[in-house]
């Protein structure tokens, strides 16, 4: 591709004004269809190379839960004993896990739009004509993947180290219950990453999600005090509307419906109001 | 302190007072029997309860008598009586007539909802009418009523010896203030009212006088004592120190006295709300530590509320402005949450506060776009707020980031508006002395349809600054325009006006005819800013793709390549470049979008000579293929080598615009240097001089006419060498242009 180019020095190698290609018109130049379509790809495709090239802020994402689901998951967990009192509890920490692994991804990638306000990067942004939203639903896309390849480690181990008593179709649904639900984590992280700068979003992230993760009951019993609390925390609602989805009856505390509810109210308010700030103040 | 200061205080302890009964009245289900009884009860929230009943109501009413004296000595008798019917009588009979059905409507429903139908059979015990919470604006109006008549009464009575009264009484409030025991007088009438009183109840400190018009005494005399000693106290504003000083003191006692009142009362459902079984010495020793513990409640937040919020804040006056109205309208809602949540089986920790939050933003919500705008504002707060607010924060002006924008409000109707506008004011340089000379007035005022961007009679302001002063300037098709001027000039605000980043405060912004706000229409614009750095990671060629996928028409990656002349630094990380290729990168991903209309702010900052004469290169084959560019620069060659025309802006104004030569011209003066024994003041007053000043040997004149000031010199001083005469550089003419504008 390189060799076709022309040498640096040419100057003015093509014609900047093609009249064919260019209307010298003063109509709004519409972006077809299939170029929109390219320019939220690209965008994409660009926020997940980003996270590919600085592996030191990807691999965390992906190692941790896989990591901490096989030591109390699998290592750790006796099923004779753990089970004897609640049956399916293999189920219900398999299930916590994979909130977890779903939740870093989306709340660390949401914040990083901080960096891009520091960088000055969201006001180019809002200059350019960039399609509405492409970069946010990027940052969203690309937490996904994240968020599918490290929920799916769970469930490879799971399924490798046969822990579970759930169906081919129940951890199907499941997983993709969770994959969805890395959305209203993003928005949060997004919220977060609007708000803070560059240098304080990670910290601010890290105090939502590390009092979560404890706090949610997902893995590790409660507290008496503290088990009417779970329900402030959005981990919480997706557990339960995966434990709904996948059929895992013993543990579901709250309607599946209303923990939707309360994820997309969640989404609805953070992202919108991550939205209204990224786009006045960039 | 000065006394402004003081009043944003008290505004947020009124409000502070208010926003507690929310919680106050949320806190009820949780610990007694009520229109419904929670299941999950707590003593933690009956003790919150008990706490804030000792003194809110009491430091409201302080607060309140404060204000109505400001209010007597500031705008008179008369004003007094119109200003508290409209922002105390009317919202008492309004809200009656609003929120007690809806309340009663609440309490109902709860009712029924805890305890099925039957629950309307039970016995209702009424003892007067409902007045609900609102009792405390008719208790209000009988206070007006009894103080002013007192006042007027004291007045008719005492005759000429008012004066003197009124100066003994001001001594005894200073003294009582400045003395350490002056919470337990003041409480000491309250105190009494409540031990004599038989059926008085402990627990519940001053019984509520929500029912029936006929005034309860212990009520009368316990808010009658702290709204007339707020009365006294702002005839006296120098006291309020004393608070502040001695706040911590003051907070540290309440608590004290409090826990105090607690221990002997017990906590809710333990002890006995009537104390029935104990001895009066204990009753009344009760009754003296809770009466003081309010007084030191109320004259500790005072104080801290001086020593903390002093400070005027937006956020303070806006809380401050909407407490009223939250306070009017909360108990409905609340009762109605209450009845909702009371068989939730969750914990009263979680309900609580969901109660409160939920209360507060439906309450926030409705006060924010149905009270704030409207006629109901003008009669709580005395003013209404338009909904749509222009943005006043101060922000920096290279990069603004206005607080409370207003969203787009687009299309704007910029074709409508009237096609000739009045141009700016004629820069100064225009009537300075000397010969005429030829330049373009600033003002590009009226509309041409071929302009590619235009601003007409624009205004910016960011708070106080006024980034842009009525600008007119216009970009033509297929010009270099270049934007001169020092540091804070409104170059970047002109710029992210057309990139639609802003709205202007008055006047209009096009872009190829259009409104830029809207992403369409900068579809034919590229755009290279100041301060940016883009994503690290990726590679030159991957940045340039990503920006080229925004426009319809874009150069291929090869072309904007070969046209930046950056093909060696496409395969490379953007983090891994020097700043000065990071800005090649930038321009080309700002070139690669084929632009009509280009803008580059400071596009050589941080450029070596070779790089930059590179990038002038490609401004000029773009120029040369059409493209119309606007740049701002500090370098003023960069300028006299690429543009066509130059406007300069100094402190917001457009002070010239023509072209280079015109410029230059435009400063007409010549500099002339000489050595000479002359006189500076000699030469000052030759016909075409402007200024003469010497530095040792050298003198340094500007002049208008050079030659007839040669001729002069020469002949006045035989002596003069090193004769020099020079036309002024464009970075002189700037340097006039923006310092006589200044």
């Amino acid at each position: 591709m390189m060799s076709t180019i022309p040498s640096a020095a040419a100057p003015g190698a093509p014609a900047p004004f093609d009249s064919a290609r260019h209307p010298s018109s003063r109509e709004t130049p519409d972006l077809p269809a299939v170029r929109l379509i390219r320019a939220y790809l690209l965008e994409a495709r660009c926020e997940t190379l980003q996270a590919l090239r600085t592996p030191a802020a990807a691999i965390p994402f992906l190692a941790i839960p896989a990591a901490i689901y096989l030591l109390f998951g699998v290592v750790l967990f006796t099923p004779g004993e753990d089970t004897a009192a609640m049956p399916g509890l293999e189920n219900y920490i398999f299930s916590g896990f994979m909130v977890i692994a779903v939740a870093m991804p989306g709340l660390f990638g949401g914040c990083a739009v901080a960096f891009e306000r520091d960088a000055g990067l969201l006001k180019l942004k809002r200059a350019l004509p960039m399609p509405g939203g492409a970069n946010l639903v990027a940052k969203a896309a690309m937490s996904m993947m994240f968020a599918a390849a490290a929920s799916g480690s769970v469930v490879a181990i799971a399924v490798a180290a046969d822990t579970i008593t759930l169906s081919g179709a129940q951890v199907a649904v499941m997983w993709g219950v969770m994959i969805a639900g890395t959305v209203p984590f993003c928005a949060i992280g997004l919220l977060i990453g609007s708000l803070a700068s560059a240098s304080s979003a990670p910290a601010f992230a890290n105090l939502v999600f590390l009092p979560m993760m404890w706090l949610s009951g997902l893995f590790i019993p409660l507290p008496e005090f503290l088990q009417p609390w779970v329900v402030v925390w959005p981990a919480f609602h997706l557990n339960q509307v995966a434990l709904g989805a996948g059929g895992v009856g013993d543990y579901v505390y709250v309607s599946p419906q209303l923990a939707l509810a309360v994820l997309a109210g969640i989404t609805v308010l953070s992202g919108g109001l991550a939205i209204r700030r990224l786009s006045r103040v960039g | 302190m000065s006394a402004p200061e003081r009043l944003h205080a008290l505004d947020a302890v009124r409000a502070f007072a208010l926003l507690l009964g929310i919680v106050l009245h949320a806190t009820m289900t949780f610990f007694m029997p009520l229109h419904v009884t929670d299941s999950s009860q707590s003593e933690a929230l009956g003790v919150t309860f008990f706490v804030i009943h000792i003194f809110r109501m009491s430091l409201f009413f302080l607060i309140a008598g404060f204000f109505a004296h400001m209010l007597v000595q500031r705008r008179g008798f008369k004003a007094f009586v119109g200003n508290r019917a409209k922002r105390i009588v009317v919202p008492m009979i309004a809200g009656w007539v609003v929120f007690a059905p809806l309340t009663i409507g609440a309490m109902i429903w709860g009712a029924v909802k805890m305890n099925g139908p039957g629950a309307l059979d039970a016995p209702q015990q009424s003892t007067g009418f409902p007045l609900i919470h609102l009792w405390f604006l008719y208790y209000l109006c009988l206070l007006y009523v009894i103080v002013l008549g007192l006042r007027a009464a004291v007045d008719a009575a005492a005759g000429a010896r008012a004066k003197t009264l009124r100066r003994a009484v001001d001594g005894a409030v200073r003294a009582l203030t400045l003395a350490p025991l002056a919470p337990l007088v003041l409480a000491a009438p309250l105190a009494l009212v409540l031990v004599l009183d038989e059926s008085w109840i402990p627990w519940g400190g001053i019984p509520t006088p929500d029912q029936g018009f006929m005034p309860r005494v212990p009520a009368l005399v316990g808010f009658g004592s702290a709204f007339v000693f707020g009365w006294l106290l702002h005839r006296q504003l120098d006291l309020l120190h004393e608070f502040r000083r001695r706040w911590p003191w003051l907070l540290t006692f309440a608590v004290a006295l409090s826990a105090a009142c607690l221990w002997i009362v017990g906590s809710p459902g333990q002890g006995d709300p009537l104390m029935a079984g104990v001895p009066a010495w204990v009753r009344a020793v009760y009754a003296a530590c809770y009466t003081t513990s309010s007084w030191c409640w109320a004259f500790g937040i005072v104080g801290a509320a001086l020593r903390l919020f002093s400070r005027p804040s937006p956020v303070a006056r806006y809380v401050a402005d909407s407490s009223y109205w939250l306070y009017l309208a909360h108990l409905p809602l609340v009762f109605f949450l209450q009845a909702v949540v009371a068989d939730w089986p969750l914990h009263w920790s979680v309900k609580f506060p969901l109660i409160v939050t939920a209360a507060l933003t439906v309450l926030l919500a409705s006060y924010h776009y149905v009270v704030r705008p409207t006629f109901i504002g003008e009669v709580l707060n005395g003013r209404r707020y338009p909904r749509r607010r222009r943005r006043d924060v101060p922000v920096s002006m290279d990069s603004p980031r206005p607080m409370h924008p207003e969203p787009p409000r687009w299309p704007r109707p910029t074709l409508s508006e009237p096609a000739h506008r009045e141009p700016s004011p004629s820069p100064r340089l225009v009537h300075s002395p000397g010969p005429p000379q030829p330049m373009s007035p600033p003002g590009e005022g009226g509309r041409h349809p071929e302009h590619v961007a235009e601003l007409a009679n624009v205004t910016m302001r960011f708070g106080t600054t006024t980034a842009l002063d009525a600008v007119s300037l216009a970009v033509r098709p297929g010009e270099l325009l270049a934007l001169l001027g020092p540091n804070g000039a409104g170059k970047t605000t002109a710029i992210s006006l057309w990139l639609g980043m802003l709205e202007p405060d008055e006047g209009s912004v096009t872009l190829m005819g259009r409104s830029p706000l809207e992403v369409a229409n900068r579809r034919n614009v590229g755009v290279m800013m100041q301060d940016v750095q883009l994503a690290p990671a990726l590679r030159a060629r991957e940045l340039i793709e990503l920006t080229a996928s925004y426009y319809p028409h874009p150069y291929s990656l090869e072309e904007t390549l070969a046209l930046t002349r950056t093909t060696a630094l496409a395969s490379k990380r953007y983090g891994s470049l020097s700043g000065g290729q990071k800005r090649q990168i930038q321009f080309a991903t700002a070139v690669c979008a084929r632009p009509q209309l280009l803008f580059l702010d400071e596009p050589t900052v941080g450029l070596d000579v070779e790089a930059r004469e590179m990038l002038w290169r490609t401004i000029r084959d773009l120029l040369s293929n059409g493209t119309s560019i606007v740049l701002t620069t500090h370098y003023l060659e960069e300028a006299e080598a690429l543009a066509d025309r130059v406007a300069v802006l100094a402190r917001g104004r457009l002070v010239a615009t023509g072209t280079v030569d015109e410029m230059r011209s435009l400063v007409a003066r010549r500099r002339i240097t000489c050595t000479s024994a002359l006189d500076v003041e000699v030469i000052r007053s030759w016909p075409g001089v402007i200024d003469a000043v010497r530095d040792a040997q050298t003198v340094e004149i500007t002049a208008f006419e050079a030659e007839n000031v040669v001729r002069r010199l020469l002949e006045a001083d035989a002596s003069v060498g090193r004769l020099e005469v020079r036309q002024a550089s464009l970075a002189e003419a700037f340097n006039e242009i923006t310092k006589e504008a200044a």
